[in-house]
């Protein structure tokens, strides 16, 4: 059980409660149904559920399901990542996972038109290699929908859609419209994707039929990020037999590789060669 | 010389600077009047350790591109950590120009190896003639 399922769970039981759908849990029982319990999931869903037989240590492992709406959601959420996974003592993951949780539920807020917002949980597994599985989910326009304002050819291709959305500089800096340069670059999901592949971890992101992946790195490659996520020979696509009524999404942070987060994010950003450069122009001081 | 406007960066949880609604907000009441009317803004990022693409865009970009390189000239950056440092940069650079298209990047912190992966190539059909 990883938390991209739960996230979606959350955020399907959201989008039935909103539609008067009734839920009901059926063929409660095992692993799936603890893990369940103690990500929050039946709370989401208004659902009843068995006690949870078995204690468990409920900090240090795990984010559970959070609803967030708001800028201020996102505020505490990002305020608790360091004590909820344990992260204190590794700075410079915990950037990289407040980095990814931060730009994923910000995709949400200001895109998806969800009326529920983002359903956000993440898990932190010490097992090898130790990593982090961040996952977010929401129910509403859908990429394609987003994206058909500036680029009509989105509309009706989830796989189209899913592929224009993973480039940099999608909403913002190609094409100002809708979404206004002065308010985004479309560089978030590019630089999520980024963090996650440059990790060796896995990037996944689904919405309408389209189902994208990039797969877990193996041990001793050397990252590379494409700019084009589909030209990534990691990556899988599926056109779904059934359609995400949102979007989806789920990275992975393998916490050993960020020694230093400061490096691990210079060595993403100097691999974008600036069409033009303003350096020395610039006032630090 | 010139009238000075000091800023504070909200630093967030952690050191952690994310709130774009705050950055939104320093930019449309601070930053930008303060740009427009000749005067030197100074931003400060003491207590930042990192921050997001998103949340120095919408501190940054507006002023970059509606006044163009000029504007660094009234700009001043105070305190950044290494990493807001390479976020300015980049979100210079892109205001400024756009972002570039080309190969794949080449990323990690570790010793350098040799790329094991290659890029999808995708194969056209030959046409029967």
């Amino acid at each position: 059980m990883d938390p991209i399922a739960m996230a979606m769970a959350a955020a399907w039981g959201g989008w039935c409660q909103r539609n008067g759908c009734s839920m009901q849990a059926e063929n409660l029982g095992g692993p799936s149904q603890r893990y369940a319990i103690r990500m929050g999931l039946f709370e989401h869903l208004n659902v009843a559920h068995p006690p949870l037989v078995e204690e468990h240590e409920e900090s240090g492992k795990f984010i559970r399901i959070t609803q967030v709406k708001t800028g201020a959601d996102l505020a505490a959420v990002i305020g608790n990542v360091s004590a909820l996974l344990h992260l204190d003592r590794e700075p410079h993951a915990l950037a990289a996972v407040q980095y990814c949780i931060s730009e994923l539920i910000r995709n949400v807020l200001e895109h998806s038109g969800s009326i529920e917002g983002a359903y956000v949980c993440a898990q932190r597994y010490t097992s090898d290699p130790p990593h982090v599985s961040i996952a977010v989910a929401d129910c509403r326009f859908g990429i394609a929908e987003s994206l058909s304002y500036s680029y009509p050819e989105a509309k009706n291709d989830d796989k189209v859609a899913l592929q224009l959305a993973m480039q940099l500089g999608i909403t913002g800096a190609i094409k100002s419209g809708m979404y206004g340069a002065t308010e985004n670059a479309g560089a978030g999901l590019f630089f999520t994707r980024a963090i996650a592949k440059a990790t060796g971890g896995y990037f996944a992101l689904i919405s309408g039929d389209g189902a994208f992946r990039i797969r877990r790195l193996r041990k001793g490659q050397q990252p590379l990020v494409f700019r084009d996520a589909f030209n990534d020979p990691r990556h899988n696509f599926w056109t779904l037999e059934w359609k995400w009524p949102g979007t989806v999404a789920a990275a992975e942070v393998l916490t050993q590789n960020v020694p230093n987060f400061p490096k691990f994010f210079q060595s993403i950003v100097q691999q974008l060669p600036a069409k033009k450069t303003a350096a020395g122009k610039i006032k630090f001081t | 010389m010139s009238e000075q406007v000091e800023v504070r960066v909200n630093a967030g949880a952690n050191g952690f600077a994310e709130d774009k609604d705050s950055a939104k907000e320093l930019r449309k009441t601070v930053i930008m009047p303060s740009l427009l009317s000749r005067k030197i803004v100074i931003l400060d990022f003491c207590g930042v350790t990192s921050s997001t693409q998103s949340f120095v865009h919408a501190l940054i970009a507006e002023p970059l591109q509606k006044m163009g390189e000029d504007v660094l000239s009234r700009l001043e950056f105070r305190s950044c950590a290494p990493q807001v440092k390479n976020l300015v940069e980049l979100v210079v650079d892109y205001s400024l120009g756009g972002f570039s298209t080309g190969s794949p990047m080449q990323v990690g912190t570790g010793p350098k190896k040799k790329p094991s992966e290659r890029p999808v190539v995708v194969k056209k059909k030959r046409k029967r003639k």
